[in-house]
C-alpha cells in the first residue's frame, strides 16, 4: 500500500480509478429502479412511494453526512463505508426485490451516496491541496463521466437484453474495484484543517454561516438544478413522443453525449477556474443552462435534441468542478468543508424535487415546450443571480 | 369472510375448491413486456382499468425509454391487447401503429380521465360490424363504440371518466 504521497502518480490514478468506478456504481440506481420494479410486478404507487423515499433521505441526509465527514478521522474510510452501503444496497435490489428490502435498500443507497460525494472531495483536496484543486477536479469529473457513459451503454443494453436484475448485480460487482481503488490512494499532506477530524469548530462554523457567499452559492446552486434536473427527463420524453420505437437509442445518446463532453471539457474547467478565476466559469455554465432549454424547445425531430443536450455537458462540467471547488473556497481555514458541501448538496435535493414537480405541471397544462422554456427562465435567473451576487472566491 | 357466506360457514367440512390453471391456458400480464405490431418490443404493461363489472377496459403501458429516462405511460384500449399464452416470446402484443403509439397522450393521473387509446376499427362510431370475431375485449365492444367524435386519421382517444372516490 502506498504511504503518504510517496506516489502521487499512482495517487492520483487511483483517485481516476475511484471517480470512474464510483461513476459506474451510481448509475444503477436512478430512473432505472422503476424499470426494474415494473418488471417485478410493483405497482406504480409504490413504485413511486419507494423513489420519493430515496429523494427525501437523500435530502435530509445531506447535511448531518456532511458532519459526519468532516468528523471521521480518515475520509477514505467513510467513502469506504458509503460504498459498502450502496453495494449491500445494490445486493438488496438484486436479490429481494420485495417491499421491505427495497425500500431499505433506497434509504440505504440516498444515506451513503451522500457520505460519498463529500468524501471524495475532501479525499482531493487533501491529495493535491488548494493550488492544484481546479485541475483535480477537473480531472474526477472526467472519470467520473466517462464511468457514467460507459455504465449508462452497458447497463443499458444488458437491461434490454439480459434482465433488469443483472444491473444490480453489476452495481454490486463494480463496488469492489472502486473499494480498491480507494485503498490505493493513500494519505495526501495537503489542507490539514480542512480535512482532518474536528467534529466541533464553532468558530470556523460561525464563519461559514454568516457568509453571505455560501447563502449566494446555495441560491444559485438551487436554480441551477430547479432549470437542470427536469431537462433530461423531459427531453427524452421528446424523444420517445417524437421516435417511438427508435426513440430508446436517441435517450441513450441524449444521456451518453453530455458526458462524453464532460469528459472533453472538464479539465479545462478546472485550469480555467483557477487562472481566470470562478465567476466567468460560473456564468458560462450556468448560462449553457437556458440555451439548452431554448433549444429543447425549438429544435424539431428526435436527432436534434441530441445536439441540445451536448450543450448539457457545458453545464455539467462547470457544476461538477465548481462546486467542490467554491466550497473549498469558501472554507478555507475552517473544518467544516464537508458540511459547506451537505448545505450546497441540500440545495442541490430541493432544487431538483421542484425543477421535476414544475416540468410536469408546466407540460401539462401548456405543453413540453412550455416545460422546456420555464426551465430555462429558471436558468436564466440563476445567471442572473450568480452575475449580481456571487463574488469571486478565489484566493487573492 | 365468514358473514358473507353462511352457508359455507354451516358447512361441517367446506370443500377446497382449486383449479389448477396451466400457464399456457392464463397467465401473469403485469410488468410483461408488450410487443408492436413489428413483434419488437415497446414496453411494458404495468396496469389494467376496469370498469364496475370487473371486466377489464383498458392497458396501461410503459413505453419507450433507456434506463427509465423517457418512459411514457399510455393507456390503451383493451381490444388493441392480444394475449397469446400458448406462444413462447412474446404473449403481449399491442395492435396499434407506431404513429398511434407515439401520438397517444400519456396517462398520467389515476384519479382524472384516462385518454384511452382506440383501436382503428372502432374509430367513426356506427361501423361496429368490423370489430369482426371478438376474441379478445369481447364484452368491451359496447363501450368502444361510444366515441363517435374523432374522425379521420389521428388515432381516436377517448376519454375515461375516473372512478369515484
Amino acid at each position: 500500500m502506498p504511504r503518504d504521497g510517496i506516489l502521487p502518480v499512482r495517487s492520483s490514478r487511483a483517485l481516476d480509478l475511484l471517480n470512474f468506478f464510483v461513476a459506474d456504481v451510481q448509475t444503477g440506481f436512478g430512473p432505472f429502479v422503476a424499470v426494474y420494479l415494473t418488471a417485478h410486478k410493483w405497482p406504480q404507487t409504490q413504485i413511486g412511494l419507494a423513489l420519493s423515499l430515496g429523494t427525501v433521505v437523500a435530502l435530509v441526509s445531506q447535511v448531518p453526512a456532511g458532519v459526519l465527514v468532516d468528523a471521521a478521522h480518515s475520509k477514505r474510510r467513510a467513502a469506504g463505508a458509503g460504498l459498502l452501503g450502496v453495494m449491500a444496497a445494490a445486493l438488496l435490489l438484486a436479490l429481494w426485490p420485495e417491499e421491505l428490502p427495497v425500500l431499505l435498500a433506497q434509504i440505504m443507497h440516498g444515506a451513503a451516496s451522500c457520505i460519498i460525494a463529500p468524501a471524495i472531495a475532501a479525499i482531493s483536496l487533501r491529495l493535491v491541496g488548494h493550488d492544484a484543486l481546479g485541475e483535480r477536479l477537473g480531472r474526477n469529473a472526467r472519470f467520473g463521466s466517462i464511468g457514467n457513459a460507459l455504465a449508462a451503454a452497458v447497463m443499458g443494453t444488458s437491461g434490454l437484453y439480459l434482465s433488469s436484475r443483472a444491473v444490480f448485480w453489476l452495481t454490486a460487482a463494480l463496488c469492489v474495484p472502486a473499494l480498491l481503488a480507494l485503498q490505493a490512494i493513500g494519505r495526501g499532506t495537503h489542507a490539514g484543517r480542512q480535512t482532518t477530524a474536528a467534529p466541533l469548530d464553532w468558530q470556523g462554523l460561525g464563519k461559514l454561516f454568516r457568509d453571505r457567499r455560501l447563502l449566494a452559492f446555495g441560491a444559485c446552486v438551487m436554480l441551477f438544478h430547479l432549470s437542470n434536473a427536469a431537462m433530461l427527463p423531459l427531453a427524452g420524453a421528446a424523444v420517445t413522443m417524437r421516435a417511438g420505437n427508435l426513440g430508446n437509442l436517441i435517450i441513450g445518446a441524449c444521456i451518453v453525449v453530455p458526458q462524453a463532453v464532460v469528459a472533453l471539457a472538464s479539465p479545462w474547467v478546472g485550469r480555467r477556474a483557477a487562472s481566470v478565476g470562478r465567476r466567468p466559469v460560473l456564468l458560462l455554465g450556468w448560462l449553457a443552462l437556458p440555451v439548452r432549454g431554448v433549444l429543447l424547445a425549438v429544435l424539431p425531430g428526435p436527432y436534434l435534441l441530441i445536439g441540445a443536450q451536448a450543450v448539457a455537458g457545458i453545464s455539467a462540467a462547470v457544476f461538477g468542478v465548481m462546486l467542490p471547488l467554491v466550497a473549498a473556497d469558501l472554507t478555507r481555514g475552517t473544518s467544516h468543508f464537508n458540511l459547506c458541501l451537505g448545505v450546497l448538496g441540500l440545495a442541490v435535493c430541493a432544487g431538483a424535487a421542484v425543477s421535476t414537480a414544475l416540468a410536469g405541471w408546466v407540460a401539462d397544462a401548456a405543453g413540453m415546450d412550455a416545460a422546456f422554456l420555464s426551465l430555462a427562465l429558471a436558468g436564466l435567473a440563476g445567471t442572473l443571480l450568480v452575475w449580481a451576487v456571487m463574488p469571486e472566491t478565489k484566493p487573492e | 369472510m365468514v358473514w358473507d357466506w353462511p352457508a359455507v360457514a354451516a358447512d361441517p367440512q367446506p370443500v377446497e375448491q382449486v383449479e389448477h390453471v396451466p400457464p399456457e391456458e392464463a397467465f401473469a400480464i403485469l410488468g410483461m413486456p408488450v410487443a408492436g405490431p413489428d413483434g419488437k418490443t415497446i414496453g411494458r404493461l404495468v396496469d389494467v382499468l376496469v370498469d364496475a363489472s370487473g371486466t377489464p377496459q383498458a392497458g396501461v403501458i410503459d413505453v419507450g425509454g433507456f434506463m427509465g429516462v423517457g418512459t411514457r405511460t399510455i393507456a390503451v384500449h383493451w381490444s388493441t391487447l392480444h394475449f397469446a399464452p400458448a406462444s413462447p416470446g412474446h404473449p403481449i402484443t399491442l395492435d396499434l401503429t407506431l404513429d398511434q403509439i407515439k401520438a397517444a397522450p400519456e396517462y398520467r393521473y389515476p384519479n382524472k380521465p384516462a385518454p384511452v387509446v382506440l383501436p382503428a376499427i372502432a374509430r367513426g362510431g356506427s361501423d361496429s360490424g368490423k370489430t369482426g370475431g371478438g376474441a379478445t375485449g369481447g364484452g368491451a365492444t359496447g363501450n368502444a363504440k361510444t366515441s363517435s367524435g374523432t374522425t379521420g386519421g389521428e388515432p381516436a382517444n377517448r376519454t375515461m371518466p375516473p372512478r369515484p372516490q
